[in-house]
């Protein structure tokens, strides 16, 4: 059986060609140190990783005062903004969509006397940016939000919120874990002072490199998470105060950056030769699954709205959700089902504890992928409307 | 014999410099930066003395793009130190 991987929130696959080959030739043919060994190959291998920054900064349009640090993922990325920038007394307002990479460290700031407050988003996802002003006091000191829901793929206003942000004089931070790759991102125009981003999921880089993007003003309020060697300025025993050292003590993952840099430059190349974006394939999803009874759609259901991305998830409302993605499995429909680390979005969607079966969307799926899922889930939800019904008749008759 | 080194706070800043260094049709050579002049474990671009002036006046006019521009005496002697 032929296996349709839509699980691309969690990570792309496949991913953008020739990546594993450009991974393997680094770790077989010059698998060296940079910014410590002090030789040609190293400084080779040091041009390829200032040249990934380059291209980073360049698709997010980074203002030159704006520097890429690279970290182990979008996760790391958002724990080194809130637990290096907040302290006690300090007060931040997220959305009430955020996936947990947001909420657990938030959380856990909270029990040290930060404070936080959810914006509310609709049921389906959306965000009034005026939610956002409503909820900022004297003492808060950033807005961070998700650019879009890695449940339900519903695009938050960034460029709103960083207008509102930049009016009100604090720092505006951007979870890109779901947008980057996908969506235009345009820090300068959007107002945003901090991005994270993973390398692994639309940019179609490797597992084990994400990073942020931050403006040299936050970048100084900010005291790094880790902090060692960095190979610059050696004879001191104090952390660089400089960008990207700051942030980037021990050694780099040199592999997986290695890795982004090809798949950066291969979606740079491939660019329109891809078929269907994401989103489009997404619309397409929805068309058909649309009209089948025994589903609800959590998110935005319009196929032609495009405040969403190529994420969507679906609530089988006669059947227990994670059956139903092992039913999908058995006809090779890879999702994931439950709660995508993020409670409190299901929460906002009406989904909250029996969570959802996400179908994520890559640019490498295609159409007849999509309508094998279509016609996978329409299956699904009949069965379980069956054995439903068959299941309430004996029970009358008895 | 005097050399002359940029010196610098990363190894990116190097590789910066003396790509852009490139662009204005100054050729350097990257090298571990010598012991006497930095306590800094970084490295050092080599600048040829005919182009000394013309490196000058650009990091003076591009702020913030190295560190310092030294002269040391380059003392190491082919004829004396053999080691094999």
């Amino acid at each position: 059986m032929t296996q349709i991987y839509l699980d691309n929130a969690s990570t792309s696959f496949p991913k953008a060609p020739g990546t594993g080959a450009a991974v393997a030739d680094m770790l077989e043919n010059h698998a060296y140190n940079v910014s410590r060994t002090g030789f040609d190959g190293a400084y080779d291998l040091l041009e390829e990783v200032a040249d990934t920054r380059r291209l980073l900064s360049e698709l997010f349009c980074a203002p030159s005062d704006s520097r890429v640090c690279f970290t182990a993922g979008a996760t790391q990325a958002l724990n080194q903004f809130l637990k290096g920038l907040l302290r006690p007394g300090d007060h931040i307002v997220v959305s009430s969509v955020e996936h947990n990479a947001v909420m657990r460290p938030l959380t856990s700031l909270a029990g040290q006397g930060v404070e936080f407050d959810c914006a509310q988003c609709a049921s389906d996802g959306t965000l009034d940016p005026e939610r956002i002003r409503e909820l900022i006091r004297d003492n808060t000191k950033a807005v961070l939000v998700t650019h879009a829901s890695n449940v339900c793929g519903t695009i938050l206003p960034a460029a709103e919120i960083g207008k509102i942000c930049g009016e009100k004089g604090i720092w505006f931070a951007l979870d890109a874990a779901q947008t980057a790759g996908c969506v235009p991102i345009d820090m300068k125009t959007m107002q945003i002072d901090f991005l994270a981003f993973p390398g692994h999921k639309g940019l179609l880089g490797p597992q084990g490199v994400g990073g942020f993007v931050v403006r040299d003003a936050l970048a100084r309020e900010m005291t790094p998470l880790i902090e060692g060697g960095t190979g610059s300025r050696s004879d001191s025993e104090n952390q660089p105060d400089f960008l990207p050292d700051k942030f980037e003590s021990g050694t780099l993952p040199l592999p997986a950056i290695v890795g982004l840099r090809h798949a950066l430059r291969e979606n740079e190349r491939a660019g329109s030769e891809r078929g269907k974006t994401e989103r489009e394939l997404a619309a397409r999803f929805l068309a058909e699954i649309g009209d089948i009874p025994g589903i609800r759609i959590a998110g935005i259901a319009e196929p032609d709205d495009r405040r969403r991305i190529g994420v969507v998830s679906v609530d089988f409302t006669q059947t227990d959700n994670g059956t139903a993605a092992f039913e999908l499995e058995n006809r090779g429909i890879i999702t994931r089902v439950g709660l995508h680390c993020a409670p409190r979005a299901h929460m906002t969607l009406g989904t909250y504890p029996q969570g959802t079966v996400r179908f994520s969307f890559g640019p490498y799926n295609t159409e007849e992928e999509v309508d094998e899922a279509a016609r996978a889930v329409r299956e699904t939800a009949l069965q379980s409307l069956e054995y439903t019904n068959s299941d309430t008749k004996q029970n009358a008759a008895e | 014999m005097l050399v002359n080194y940029l010196l610098f706070d990363s190894h990116e800043q190097a590789l910066n410099l003396r790509s852009l260094l490139k662009d204005e049709g100054i050729r350097t050579r990257i090298a571990p930066a010598p012991r006497s002049l930095t306590r800094c474990c970084g490295v050092s671009l080599i600048v040829a003395e005919d182009d000394a002036d013309s490196v000058r006046d650009y990091i003076e006019s591009h702020p913030g793009l190295c560190r310092e521009f030294e002269a040391a005496e380059q003392d190491f002697n082919p004829n004396r130190d053999r080691y094999c």
